[in-house]
C-alpha cells in the first residue's frame, strides 16, 4: 500500500514537473507544426527562459523556428539566431542522443552563406558575396569542423569573384576601374597562391591589367598636355609590364589559346619591345591567316578582314603583291 | 529543402563556376593614339606663316589608313587650331596632296619622304615622318622610340625652309634636336 502511494506521488510529480516543463516547448513545437513560426517563436523565446531552457530538443526547435522565419520573413538575422540555438542544444545534448541531428541542422543552416554568396554574385553584390562565404567558412570552421580545408572551395568561389570583377571593369573608366581592376586581381592572386598552375586565374590577371593599361592609351584625353604623354605612356607600360609573367605562364600552360598569345602581342607592342612583338605576332597570324581568308572568302566586304590581311601580307609575311591585291580591295571597301 | 536538395544544389554550382571561361581580350593598337596626340601638339606648337592661318587646317596621312588616321580622325578632326578646324585626309600618292598643315608619312611609306620633301619645296608642310635617318631626307620631324617610349627628333633646319617655327616646349621634349 505503502509502495503504490510512494509511485502516485511521484507520478503526480512527474506529470506535473513535465507538464509545467514543456508547456512552453509543446505549444511551440505544435504552432511549428501548424507552419505558424511568428507564434511558435514567441512561445519557443518564452521557453528559453523558463526552466524549459535546460532541454537540449526546445533549442532544436528554437533554431528550426527561426531558421524558417528567416526565409518567410527574409531576416537574415535569424540564421544567426538560429546557429546559436543548434549550438546551444548541443551543448545540452550531454549523452549525445541527438548529436547527428543537430549537426544536420547546423551544416544546412551554415550553407547558407554559402548559398547567400552564389545569390550576391548572381545579383552582382560582389562585396556582399565575399562577405557571405566569409561568413561561411568562419561558422564552419567555428561550429561544424576547425580541421575544414577550403583550398578547393576558395578556388571555385574566387575565381567566380574574380571573373565578376573582370566583367565589371569592362563597363568602367578612370579611378574606378583602376580601384576594381585591383579587387579583381587581388581575389585571382588569391587563387594562384592555392595553386600557381591554373591557366584562367593567369589569364584574367594578364588581361586586367593589360586592359588597364591599354585603357589609358585608347582613352587619352585629345587636350592631354605635350609633357604628360610620356608619363601617361609610362603608367601604361607599367601595367602591361605587370600582365606579361601572368600571361607568359598562361601561355606555357596553354600554347594553343590565341586570346594568350593576343594579350601577349598586345603588351610587347605597347612596351615597343619589338622582337617579342613579331615573335608573338607571327604565331597569332600563322594561326589567323587561314581563317581569315576563309572569312575573306565568304564575305569579301569585311572591311575588318580585308585590314588585317593587309597587315599581314605588309608586316608578319610580307608578300607585295597579295599586299596590294588586299590594300587595293580595302581602298574601294573605303570609298 | 533538403539536406540532398542542398548538397545538389552546391554541386551544381560549383560545377558552373568551374566551368567558367577566362575573359579573353582583342589587342589593341596603343602606339597610334600616342602618335596621334603628338601629332595634334605639333599642330598647336609649331607657328605657321600667316598664308597658312585661313581655312582649314589639314593634317594629312600618306599611306595606308591605319591606327594613326583612325586616332587622329576621331579625336581631333573638328577641333580648333587657332581659328582654323582641324580636317584630317588620307593621301595614297603624291598627287593628291595640294594643301597640307603637317604630313605624316607611314613607316610603309617613308621612301616617298626624299620626293614629298621636293614636292613641298617652298611650302610650309610639315613632314613628319617614322624611320631612322629621316631628318636628313627632309622631314622635319621624326618618331623614333627611345627605350621603350615613344619620342620624336627634330630637324630646326628643315623646318625653317619650310617657315615653320617650333616653339621651345617642343624643342625641350625632342629626343634629338639637328640645328
Amino acid at each position: 500500500m505503502r509502495a503504490i502511494k510512494n509511485i502516485l506521488v511521484l507520478l503526480v510529480v512527474f506529470t506535473a514537473y513535465s507538464g509545467y516543463g514543456q508547456k512552453y516547448t509543446t505549444k511551440a513545437y505544435a504552432l511549428y507544426q501548424e507552419k505558424n513560426y511568428t507564434e511558435a517563436q514567441i512561445w519557443a523565446d518564452s521557453a528559453i527562459v523558463s526552466n524549459e531552457r535546460f532541454n537540449s530538443q526546445l533549442w532544436q526547435l528554437r533554431g528550426l523556428v527561426y531558421r524558417k522565419l528567416e526565409q518567410t520573413e527574409n531576416k537574415k538575422e535569424y540564421r544567426d539566431i538560429a546557429i546559436e540555438s543548434f549550438i546551444q542544444a548541443r551543448t545540452l545534448d550531454t549523452d549525445g542522443k541527438h548529436k547527428d541531428k543537430i549537426d544536420g541542422y547546423l551544416k544546412n543552416t551554415i550553407i547558407r552563406y554559402y548559398n547567400g554568396a552564389v545569390t550576391s554574385l548572381e545579383e552582382k553584390d560582389l562585396e556582399g558575396a565575399e562577405a557571405s562565404y566569409n561568413q561561411y567558412k568562419e561558422k564552419q570552421i567555428k561550429y561544424v569542423d576547425s580541421t575544414a580545408d577550403f583550398k578547393e572551395s576558395d578556388i571555385q568561389f574566387y575565381t567566380a569573384l574574380g571573373s565578376e570583377y573582370l566583367k565589371l571593369v569592362s563597363t568602367l573608366q578612370g579611378e574606378e576601374k583602376t580601384k576594381q581592376t585591383a579587387k579583381g586581381v587581388h581575389f585571382f592572386q588569391k587563387v594562384l597562391e592555392l595553386n600557381s598552375n591554373l591557366f584562367g586565374p593567369n589569364l584574367n590577371v594578364g588581361v586586367m591589367y593589360y586592359n588597364n593599361g591599354a585603357d589609358l592609351l585608347m582613352n587619352m584625353d585629345p587636350l592631354t598636355p605635350l609633357e604628360e604623354i610620356p608619363i601617361i605612356e609610362e603608367k601604361a607600360q607599367g601595367y602591361f609590364k605587370k600582365a606579361l609573367p601572368f600571361l607568359l605562364e598562361a601561355h606555357r600552360l596553354d600554347k594553343a589559346r590565341t586570346d594568350v598569345i593576343e594579350a601577349l602581342t598586345g603588351c610587347y607592342y605597347g612596351l615597343q619591345d619589338d622582337a617579342n612583338y613579331d615573335k608573338y605576332q607571327k604565331i597569332l597570324d600563322e594561326k589567323n591567316l587561314p581563317v581569315l581568308l576563309e572569312k575573306h572568302k565568304a564575305d569579301p566586304k569585311n572591311i575588318e578582314v580585308v585590314s588585317e590581311l593587309v597587315r599581314i601580307y605588309s608586316t608578319t609575311f610580307e608578300d607585295d603583291e597579295k599586299y596590294k591585291k588586299y590594300a587595293e580591295i580595302l581602298n574601294k571597301l573605303e570609298e | 529543402m533538403s539536406k540532398k536538395i542542398f548538397i545538389a544544389l552546391t554541386v551544381v554550382l560549383l560545377t558552373t563556376w568551374s566551368m567558367m571561361d577566362p575573359e579573353v581580350t582583342q589587342m589593341k593598337d596603343t602606339r597610334s593614339p600616342v602618335k596621334a596626340m603628338y601629332l595634334y601638339n605639333f599642330a598647336t606648337l609649331i607657328d605657321w606663316p600667316s598664308e597658312y592661318r585661313k581655312g582649314n587646317f589639314v593634317i594629312g596621312v600618306y599611306g595606308n589608313k591605319e591606327g594613326v588616321y583612325d586616332n587622329l580622325k576621331s579625336k581631333f578632326e573638328g577641333k580648333d587650331i587657332g581659328s582654323q578646324e582641324i580636317v584630317v585626309k588620307n593621301y595614297t600618292s603624291a598627287s593628291q596632296i595640294s594643301k597640307a598643315h603637317i604630313l605624316y608619312v607611314t613607316p610603309r611609306s617613308s621612301a616617298q619622304v626624299g620626293s614629298l620633301n621636293s614636292q613641298f619645296k617652298g611650302k610650309s608642310t610639315l613632314i613628319v615622318s617614322e624611320k631612322s635617318g629621316h631628318l636628313s631626307k627632309g622631314a622635319a620631324i621624326n618618331f623614333v622610340v627611345k627605350g621603350t617610349s615613344q619620342k620624336f627628333e627634330i630637324n630646326k633646319g628643315n623646318a625653317k625652309k619650310h617657315k615653320l617655327v617650333i616653339a621651345d616646349r617642343l624643342l625641350k621634349l625632342a629626343s634629338n634636336v639637328v640645328e
